[in-house]
């Protein structure tokens, strides 16, 4: 007789599009003890069923929309769901999370995971409603953008619970296979790495869930006491405060002057203009602050706006911190309201802002060195700041013309194209643009930056810029990390031990399928733990827990190296590892790498992995028992 | 007069160049007044990441707490002794 396994829906979704056939599976207890859910499921999924070395664009590829027991609205971070795919940016390893209400109501559907596969002749959509599944004729969502697509789907739902429904959706990127494509959950986006593109090769449209399911916690009790105690922690945490108040985009002038704002592609780490950009965002653009899903007690999302004027933009809630920070400093752009539109847009048209502005900054300094002239760009001067050429470049990018139909590769693709000359401007780690964070602020995110498996990202490193500046510890001193306040945020040496342990300890939050920001609001792994064990009735302690995320990122990297990634693919960009340009911090030496690849080499020994190639080795495999991954 | 106490935490101690400040107000002194006078006798000290001069207030994510609470209200009334934490924390995003 099988075992209960609380805490769970208990099913997985498989949705065949190239036969239209949707199966649906019992959950394996013991995949899920192994790998709980989120990056850990969609790990495992993805190592085993896809072939190495298939086209990210092809009918081969898998996306997995993942949760974990935690995917409740009542656990702090539980609105949120993960999306594992091969990247079509980086052919490697592709996640990116979504906040908001998706993940608890696709559990409410009865579903943990829905895993898709194959690639349907026509467009369709899946409505997920109270344990059942139908792919839907979405001939009339073609063409639509984001905001059409969610409320066509919301208002064609047949059934469900309409309290509880929510739908995620590509736009005219993942359409139009633009590779930085995202997929959309109304504002939020599971934004990095192009799994909207992948979305769109399949032609499927959206996702739309339903239903009243309530899962079964193994410990009620127990489950309400540790919930009780980490909502407190969290709302009486500066940090909460904080967030809550100001967003991530309180952050704007504090990276600016610590030399942690990248600025004209990445010529710079300090723009100068970020105290000035924040208070035209407060007093022009911020309507008040929302939290991404119901329960949320930090609420860093934001409602924005663009009044009126030249780039007058509708309600939206947007206005992270990296996508403001990317539409000025990146683009050398001081004006908050057109960084609003171009946020609006993105959304819009489902493409990821980072990816976006990357690439038109990428364009600027092309054209500033004459790679590429007005012939290329449909008459635009691609000059730095220029308004026309950011909303144009947006433009191009999503329908794929002019300089746009390159741009929508990403700058690695674009950069091979264009000619050795343009190498030194493709800012990227594994093909993945680098966010608005720099390491010339702070050397462990340089080896975060080159070791976070889905390239330069800007979740997997926010634990560098917040130890080495912020002097943050997550409760992970336990686990061996240095006590920040005694380390210099220009030391080199060491950090790369500090980073093999946070990287662990805070991927707890995508094993779980929860948001990271509760973590800087005081929930611990411990805390996660107790959490999961109330829900599941397993005895997991934080130890476990670390190790099982140890797991994770080494199935992780092992999926990379069997695409083909080494110890290369880890280096850092020249542009990155020099001291900036120009700015407060021109010329300081204090801000160059000096030896990233003794860094690497501590990284790789802290992690077990072999020197020479950044493999993880035999040992340390089987240490993890990633010898068999199912078993 | 009151004597309020002000203790500078995290991030927010590299812009001060001490971690506790004992500050004198009038006896009916707000957070208000407590900033005009952090702008009177500090501000000069603090760029403009942290304290915008033109509103005498602290920019960006700066907590403050009073007594353990946490306060936003530029008209709550300071008590003689107070204690007043100031911190600000870096996150991300
Ligand atoms: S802290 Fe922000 S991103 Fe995280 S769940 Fe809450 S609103 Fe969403």
């Amino acid at each position: 007789m099988k075992t209960k396994l609380y805490g769970y829906a208990g099913k997985e979704l498989w949705v065949d599009l190239t036969a239209g056939c949707i199966t649906i599976k019992e959950i394996d207890p013991a995949v899920m003890r192994k790998y709980i859910g989120g990056t850990g499921f969609c790990a495992a999924l993805l190592f085993t069923e896809l072939e190495a070395g298939i086209n990210p664009l092809s009918a081969e590829n898998i996306v997995v929309f993942a949760t974990s027991p935690l995917s409740l609205n009542k656990v702090p971070g539980g609105g949120s769901v993960i999306v594992g795919f091969k990247s079509p940016i980086t052919g490697a390893w592709g996640e990116a999370r979504s906040g908001g209400n998706f993940g608890p109501d696709m559990k409410r559907a009865g579903f943990d995971f829905i895993i898709i596969k194959g690639k349907s002749d026509k467009p369709v959509y899946l409505e997920v409603v109270d344990g059942t599944a139908v792919l839907k004729d979405a001939a009339n969502l073609k063409g639509k953008d984001v905001y059409e697509k969610d409320s066509l789907m919301k208002n064609q739902l047949v059934g469900g619970n309409r309290k509880h429904m929510s739908a995620m959706c590509i736009g005219l990127g993942g359409e139009n296979l633009v590779r930085f494509s995202s997929i959309m959950h109304e504002d939020r986006a599971a934004g990095r790495g192009g799994a909207g593109a992948v979305m769109g090769y399949k032609n499927l449209m959206g996702i739309i869930v339903s239903g009243s399911a309530e899962i079964e916690a193994a410990n009620p009790d127990q489950l309400q006491k540790i919930l009780k105690r980490t909502m407190e922690i969290v709302i009486k945490s500066d940090a909460r405060q904080g967030m809550h108040a100001y967003g991530t985009v309180g952050d704007l002038p504090a990276n600016d002057e610590d030399g942690d704002l990248p600025t004209k592609n990445w010529r710079s780490n300090s723009f100068g203009k970020g105290a000035e950009i924040f208070d035209s965002f407060q007093n022009n653009n911020l309507i008040k602050a929302h939290p991404c899903y119901a329960g949320c007690p930090i609420g860093c999302g934001r409602i924005i706006e663009v009044k009126e004027g030249k780039y007058k933009t509708p309600v939206h809630e947007g206005g992270e911190y990296e996508t403001i920070a990317a539409f000025t400093a990146f683009l050398f752009n001081d004006n908050a309201d057109l960084a609003v539109k171009c946020d609006y847009l993105c959304n819009k048209y489902g493409i990821d802002t980072l990816t976006t502005a990357a690439v038109i900054s990428f364009a600027m300094e092309c054209y500033e060195n004459k790679i590429i002239t007005e012939a290329d760009t449909g008459g635009y001067a691609f000059e730095w700041g220029d308004a026309d050429a950011i909303l144009q470049g947006i433009d191009m990018v999503v329908n794929r013309n002019h300089i746009g139909d390159l741009l929508a590769e990403g700058v690695k693709i674009a950069s091979e194209r264009l000619g050795e000359e343009t190498k030194k401007f493709a800012i990227h780690v594994k093909g993945l643009e680098g966010p608005a964070h720099d390491p010339r602020s702070g050397k462990l995110l340089g080896i975060t930056y080159g070791t976070a498996n889905r390239g330069m990202c800007h979740i997997h490193p926010l634990e560098g810029m917040a130890f080495d500046r912020g002097k943050m510890d997550w409760g992970m001193m336990k686990y061996g990390v240095r006590d920040p306040e005694t380390v210099d945020r220009w030391d080199e040496k060491g950090k790369g031990i500090d980073c093999k342990i946070l990287q662990d300890g805070l991927s707890s939050a995508d094993v779980l399928s929860t948001c990271k920001f509760m973590m800087y609001a005081g929930v611990t792994i411990d805390h996660w733990s107790e959490i999961l064990s109330a829900l599941t009735g397993w005895d997991i302690d934080g130890e476990e827990l670390y190790t099982i995320c140890e797991r994770v990122i080494n199935l992780q990297r092992l999926f990379n190296m069997r695409e083909g990634l080494s110890r290369k693919d880890d280096m850092l960009p020249e542009r990155v590892l020099s001291a900036p340009e120009f700015g407060i911090y021109e010329n300081n030496q204090d801000c160059v790498i000096k030896d990233f690849n003794a860094l690497l080499d501590e990284y790789y020994k802290t992690r077990g992995w072999d020197i020479e190639t950044g493999c993880p080795t035999a040992d340390k495999q089987k240490e993890l028992g990633l010898t068999n991954i199912l078993l | 007069m009151i004597t309020v106490h002000v203790y500078v935490k995290g991030y927010l101690k590299k812009y001060f160049d001490r971690e506790s400040y004992s500050i004198e107000l009038e006896s009916k002194a707000t957070l208000k007044d407590l900033y005009e006078k952090i702008d009177e006798d500090l501000g000069k000290n603090l760029p403009p990441s942290v304290w915008s001069h033109e509103k005498k207030s602290f920019r960006g994510p700066v907590v403050v707490k009073i007594s353990g609470e946490s306060i936003i209200d530029l008209d709550f009334k300071l008590q003689d002794g107070s204690d007043i934490i100031l911190s600000r924390l870096l996150v991300g995003g």
